[in-house]
């Protein structure tokens, strides 16, 4: 008696500092936890613009249903409420009152951004053919946008400038907002100041645009118009709120199947109870663990952590369904303890190799799940015998008996099966090679509504693709810039080569101080432009004294400081050189996109060769599928580990080879028909589906495990059957459900592991039944 | 200025036939009719001389050309005195080439709200598509069937900035006069004339 209300007071005060250690845990939902560790600098760099750059931060916004005059005065009246706020760095919508900002920053530079201005630009000759130049462009239809230049800037550097960002493609615009070419969208253009992973503040983000939108359509009175918004922090959010959303839902669900299943089978109240405080003191543990182990923990823990332990709810059942009627439960106890031990053993093992993942996500997620079975597996040995529970021997024990006959296997019939089920499933995973998806897009958790959007606002944006980059090195920034302009002759070579169609440059914004100070040398002094100007515009047809502005510009820029990136803020510009020119672990890397790339290996052969030592080209399609590689060979490589680890743990205790390969038979067989059958269904595996395949291990040991052990015959080996059939059919529907979601990583891990339950139910069935 | 004196020989007298009692029973001047007449224009080609008057130059700028209009959305205006250079439009791209120096230019309409004010008070005009035109401008009608004159004020503020109105003039289904007054003061004048084989 004192012994049980010691193990009962232990367990509350237990579950006393696990809900103190909790309740003040930290939780975040920073996604780049679920980044691996780059080992190349050119994944680092591609880590670091996934984490923080500015793709990163960009929102794209559309508004739709609502007439294009509506829309265009939405556009207005949602980038006025949203510039201006600290949240947001930059609002762009093609609005001319913005897009002034970004004339009068290219207009006030250009005599230091033209790569028009060298020596000899300004000398009466070459003054002379600019100004009949300017004379015919004044006549064409162009005339009314070259008159408003022409007089400060006769040589047209401006036009130059805006000539060299003529390759991006930009929005059409409509009553002088952006909107697609169909009138049926405005665009806009939003770079938050919290970075994308920022998940918490990205949320808010939404909402504060979700608010300002509700208001501009207040104020418009366009009731009926909707807001679209798209971009990678959009995504992070939706998914989240898809995750959260489907696992809440999903797992109420279970839990009351669930619940109706033990109700029936037991037909008690406290039984139904007790069965989930083991899980729940499991959870609690693996929260206060990681709290204390990470100092934080993180909601993707907290969610996938609950449904990997879900295994402890099956350690209850197994205490509950064998149990017969007035026994003792010491005595029960000793019957499942050892396999139950064992089977802990085993999860422990193939969990743990998760500990060692390399990056926090999922090493946080191996703690949870071995501190939180570990805790339900000792709530389940010494707490539930302390509570003294009456209740009748479980319904269906009769039923699953006759169900599972008394049929033993002969070894050859094994032996068949399981060769047939390898052979087969190596079939299946030789054809459908290869059988890994290591496409990023692939894993996005968003649905194909939610990447249509993204992609139809991409487009009507003309936001590159982005796949193909040029990374130039520097120890400083202005090193990384002459780095970048190095690379503009080889690249227009590749231009005129036709193996490109284009590349952007951040020099193109901000020059390196070498090249500002060469074209500031090449402006002549006020004087000799006088001379040099007044006796040609003396012999053209444009009045004197024109060009006053003109010499005047010269002469401010002459003695202008060096252009800052500071200035740039504010501007498209400042946008662009926040992307295009980073700081990654002490380096500064100048990033060239490149436009229609053609053929990628002639790029890489024909770069190699005319490009400076250091210069890398990112395939970033190719580089994050790499990534993605590395780090499932590397889970796939730690899963094996764990493999050995629990072979090693069947061999200690079992001490029999036959033994162990009773045991690992089955959960090897239905591992490799789960594999098979996925791929023959035309998935390809990921790295969810080998968590999964985890999880199928944990609880396939257990069927394995105890139907090894079965019982002689009579009433126990009956309630043991019923125990493991109820866990599998529990763990089923549990899975089941999960995999009627509509996030494809909850579909994955849903799917795998409801048809892995039932294939180790199948095999451990088949192949480990013991001795007789 | 034989050529010239001869295309307003030949504006007169197709004024005096458009004016003529066979127009007696057309409806009052009305923007739907007239667009409805505009319509009937098939594709084909015209003269045009344009004189652009600025305070940027000493004397008005002369020149002259041929202009192609095909619906819907095709549009070329080909200069030929003093220099030859072609501006075409097809939909959106815009191509500026002058042989003379080998220059070539493509452009995005939709991104030159200075140009794209001359192109769509033409191209509307000259396809009678009354819808495309409300989409860039306030439309004004006043005259008569013989001498009608369409106000055409931009309300796209870009494109206002830059052009403070299209004024076109014509007679019956036919136009004659393109003025574009620019926000600046400067003013272009392009009057049309049939060529000489169709005349």
């Amino acid at each position: 008696m004192s012994a049980r209300l010691g193990a009962l007071l232990a367990w509350l005060a237990f579950v006393a500092a696990c809900a103190a250690v909790a309740a003040h845990a930290r939780f975040t939902a920073d996604m780049s936890a679920f980044l691996p560790e780059a080992a190349t600098p050119a994944q680092r760099l591609l880590v670091g613009e996934l984490r923080e750059g500015v793709a990163s931060r960009l929102l794209l916004v559309g508004i739709e249903d609502a007439g294009p005059d509506k829309l265009a005065a939405l556009s207005r009246a949602l980038a006025k409420r949203l510039q201006g706020r600290a949240e947001f760095a930059y609002v762009a919508n093609g609005d001319a009152a913005l897009a002034g900002a970004d004339r009068d920053f290219l207009f006030a530079n250009r005599y230091v951004l033209s790569p028009g201005v060298a020596p000899g630009h300004f000398d009466r000759g070459s003054l002379a053919a600019a100004l009949e130049r300017g004379y015919e462009a004044l006549a064409s239809p162009a005339g009314a946008l070259v008159r408003r230049y022409l007089p400060a800037d006769p040589t047209g550097e401006f036009l130059r400038v805006l000539a060299g960002l003529e390759g991006e493609a930009r929005p059409p615009t409509y009553l002088g907002v952006w909107m697609s070419r169909d009138q049926r969208t405005a665009l806009l253009l939003v770079q938050t100041a919290a970075p994308g992973f920022d998940l918490d503040a990205q949320q808010a983000n939404l909402a504060l645009i979700e608010q300002a939108f509700t208001a501009a359509r207040d104020e418009v009175g366009a009731s009926v118009a909707v807001l679209q918004r798209s971009g990678p922090a959009v995504f992070a959010v939706l998914s989240r709120e898809a995750i959260r959303g489907d696992v809440r839902r999903l797992s109420a669900i279970a839990t009351v199947i669930v619940a109706g299943m033990l109700l029936l089978a037991f037909r008690s109240v406290a039984v139904l109870g007790l069965a989930f405080a083991p899980v729940a003191t499991g959870a609690l543990a693996g929260v206060a663990a990681v709290a204390l182990g990470f100092g934080y923990v993180h909601g993707i823990t907290l969610g996938f952590g609950v449904v990997l332990i879900g295994e402890a709810i099956d350690y209850a059942i197994y205490f509950y369904a064998q149990r017969s009627g007035d026994e003792p439960a010491a005595a029960s106890f000793a019957r499942i303890w050892p396999t139950l031990r064992l089977g802990l053993a085993v999860s422990v093992a193939s969990y743990s190799a998760m500990l060692f993942a390399g990056f926090p996500g999922l090493a946080q997620l191996g703690l949870f799940a071995v501190v939180g079975l570990a805790a339900a597996a000792a709530v389940t040995r010494w707490v539930l015998p302390a509570i003294p529970v009456r209740s009748p021997p479980p319904r269906g024990v009769a039923a699953v008996a006759r169900f599972l006959p008394q049929w033993r296997s002969p070894p050859g019939v094994r032996l068949a099966v399981l060769a047939a089920v390898i052979a087969s499933s190596a079939a299946v995973l030789w054809r459908e090679r290869p059988i890994w998806d290591d496409d990023l897009a692939r894993l996005n958790p968003v649905g194909a509504a939610e990447q249509a959007l993204d992609r139809r606002l991409r487009e009507s944006l003309g936001a590159p693709d982005a796949r193909w980059l040029v990374a130039a090195p520097g120890a400083t920034e202005d090193a990384a810039l002459e780095a970048a302009e190095a690379l503009a002759r080889p690249l227009s070579a590749l231009v005129d080569a036709r193996i490109i169609a284009g590349f952007d440059s951040p020099a193109t914004y901000l020059p390196s101080r070498r090249t500002q100070a060469a074209r500031r040398a090449a402006l002549p002094d006020e004087t000799a432009l006088r001379a040099d100007l007044g006796a040609v515009v003396a012999a053209s047809p444009f009045k004197p004294d024109l060009f006053a502005p003109f010499v005047r510009d010269v002469a401010v820029a002459r003695a202008a400081p060096p252009l800052e990136r500071a200035r740039l803020a504010g501007t498209a510009f400042g946008l662009k050189t926040d992307a295009l020119l980073v700081r990654r672990d002490d380096r500064w890397y100048a990033l060239l996109p490149l436009r229609g790339v053609a053929d990628g290996e002639a790029l890489a052969a024909r770069l190699a060769a005319l490009a400076p030592s250091g210069v890398e080209l990112l395939d970033i399609r190719a580089e994050s599928t790499r990534l993605l590689a590395t780090y499932r060979a590397r889970a796939a490589a730690l899963w094996g580990a764990g493999l050995a680890l629990i072979v090693a743990l069947l061999a200690f205790h079992l001490r029999s080879g036959l033994r162990v390969a009773l045991v690992l038979a089955p959960i090897a067989a239905a591992v490799a028909a789960t594999a098979a059958i996925l791929l023959a269904a035309g998935t390809k595996l990921t790295l969810f589906h080998l968590v999964a395949l985890l999880l199928v291990v944990g609880v396939g040991s257990n069927y394995a495990l105890f139907f090894e052990r079965e019982p002689p015959d009579g009433d126990d080996r009956r309630r043991i059957v019923f125990a493991v059939a109820f866990c599998a059919a529990t763990t089923t529907l549990a899975f089941g459900l999960l995999a009627a979601s509509r996030v494809p990583v909850l579909q994955m891990i849903g799917g795998t592991a409801a048809i892995g339950a039932v294939a180790s139910l199948l095999f451990a069935a088949l192949i480990a039944r013991g001795r007789g | 200025m034989l050529r010239r004196m001869r295309a307003v020989v030949i504006g007169v007298v197709l004024a005096g036939l458009a004016a003529s009692p066979a127009r007696a029973a057309d409806p009052p001047l009305a923007l739907a009719p007239l667009m409805a007449a505009l319509a009937k224009n098939g594709p084909g080609t015209v003269r045009f001389a344009e004189t652009k008057t600025s305070a940027l130059l000493k004397a008005p700028a002369e020149s002259s050309g041929t202009l192609t209009y095909a619906a819907p959305s095709r549009l070329e205006k080909h200069t030929l005195e003093p220099r030859d250079e072609r501006f075409a439009v097809d939909g959106d791209t815009v191509v500026i080439e002058n042989p003379a120096r080998k220059t070539r230019f493509e452009l995005r309409l939709s991104e030159y709200p200075a140009i794209r004010a001359f192109v769509e008070s033409i191209r509307g005009t000259l396809a009678g598509d009354l819808p495309a035109l409300r989409r860039y401008y306030r439309v004004e009608l006043d005259g008569t069937w013989s001498d009608w004159r369409l106000h055409l004020l931009p309300s796209d503020p870009q494109m206002a900035e830059l052009v403070q109105k299209v004024l076109i003039g014509g007679a019956g289904g036919e136009v004659r006069r393109i003025e574009i007054l620019e926000a600046s003061g400067d003013r272009s004048v392009m009057t049309i004339t049939k060529p000489k084989d169709r005349g």
